[in-house]
């Protein structure tokens, strides 16, 4: 079989060549699309879906947040978003979920009913590093992500990127 | 001083590793140091770079809650690096907006990333990073809070407090200061104790005294 493809590459015209090369970009590009309950389709964390552009994939990937939960803003969420509201002033709500899944690797976020709040306005935050790395440099994370205990209003974690 | 890190000391060797020791004639006290805002950082450390690759580090450290102005912080941590822009660190973290259980890590040029979670409470409790095939992981009392992947491979540990201007208060106090007990790396298939000299960068402001395994530091301008 792996004979037979080579004997073939050596007839083939230009023109089937360009086709193949973009008929594989397609394809890469196709397989890059993060699917539906894929971990990267858990990365995004939904914000784009409100129109917001919040890029923290990276860090995201180890939280495990589904994204396929069902969004069910009931009595204890509504409070928790409240909470959430009022102790990060500025800051706005834009996913409400219940039941959210986990990946096993964070324990702290299994909590039932938390709120994914991103933080509007927050201030420029200092970046440490290893000892004698330089001076401080001070940065403005583009986006932060605050998860809430919708039973108790208490932040369970929040993250985030220093640009 | 003495007297009291004698009795922590025996506490937290009794409790282990995982303890959250509250003993309320020793709960932490904010103090201004009154000093000039000059933007230096200073760090109160012990670093080693065993000459191979390093998979972890641990301390158990005691849970301070320092004075710490707008826009600045005040930090005790552990942390794995191999140069200025590769680093994994997590530890006891206060800002203006409160104390947290704060990791922060770089896998590169900037940018750097962060995830900050509720506080351990005033006491002792241990902090973790380990990066074992590319993944890093996070410990705060023992339990994981938080993984990335990364290609590059630690070389170094680092154990320390830090602040980034004089006008803050490093980690501790002359009669509270922040211990650093049990510091181990893990190389060569093994856990070690961590083996090194104290180096402190500030020593006209801050104290240190202790070994490698086992060290204090603190803020000369606050009494506890």
């Amino acid at each position: 079989m792996l004979e037979l493809k080579l004997r073939s590459k050596s007839t083939v015209s230009v023109g089937s060549l360009l086709f193949g090369v973009v008929a594989l970009l397609v394809a890469i590009g196709i397989a890059s699309v993060p699917h539906p309950g894929s971990t990267e389709s858990q990365t995004s964390l939904g914000v784009g879906s409100v129109g917001e552009t919040c890029t923290i994939a990276a860090q995201t990937a180890s939280i495990g947040i589904a994204l396929d939960e069902t969004v069910a803003a009931g009595s204890n969420a509504i409070a928790a978003r409240t909470n959430a509201l009022a102790a990060e002033p500025g800051s706005s709500v834009v996913e409400e979920r219940t039941g959210l899944a986990r990946s096993g690797t964070i324990p702290i976020v299994n909590a039932h009913n938390v709120v994914i709040v991103r933080l509007a306005g927050v201030g420029a935050m200092p970046v440490t590093g290893p000892v004698g790395a330089g001076q401080v440099r001070m940065s403005t994370p583009s986006c932060v992500i605050a998860v809430y205990d919708a039973d108790n209003g208490n932040k369970l974690v929040e993250f985030g990127t220093l640009p | 001083m003495l007297t009291r890190r004698i009795i922590r000391l025996i506490a937290a060797a009794a409790i282990g590793s995982s303890a959250l020791l509250a003993l309320p004639s020793l709960v932490a006290a904010s103090c201004n140091p009154h000093r000039v805002d000059d933007n230096n950082y200073y760090w109160t450390y012990v670093g080693q770079g065993p000459g191979t690759s390093v998979g972890g580090v641990v301390s158990n450290i005691w849970n301070y809650a320092p004075y710490v102005p707008t826009g600045r912080f005040s930090y005790s941590w552990v942390m794995l690096t191999l140069n200025a822009n590769y680093w994994a660190q997590i530890g006891n973290y206060e800002a203006v907006q409160g104390r947290s259980v704060y990791l922060q890590y770089q896998d590169g040029a900037p940018p750097a990333h962060f995830a900050s979670f509720g506080p351990q409470p005033i006491g002792f409790s241990t902090y973790e990073v380990e990066a074992i095939g590319g993944l890093f992981s996070y410990y705060d009392a023992g339990t994981l809070v938080f993984t990335h992947s990364a290609s590059w491979v630690p070389r170094v540990g680092q154990f320390s407090s830090e602040i980034p201007s004089l006008n803050t208060q490093m980690m501790g106090a002359i009669n509270n200061a922040v211990d650093f007990l049990g510091n181990k790396m893990f190389y060569n298939g093994a856990w070690h104790n961590l083996a090194g000299s104290l180096t402190n960068t500030g020593s006209a402001y801050f104290g240190m005294s202790g070994t490698a395994t086992s060290f204090a530091t603190w803020d000369k301008a606050c009494s506890n």
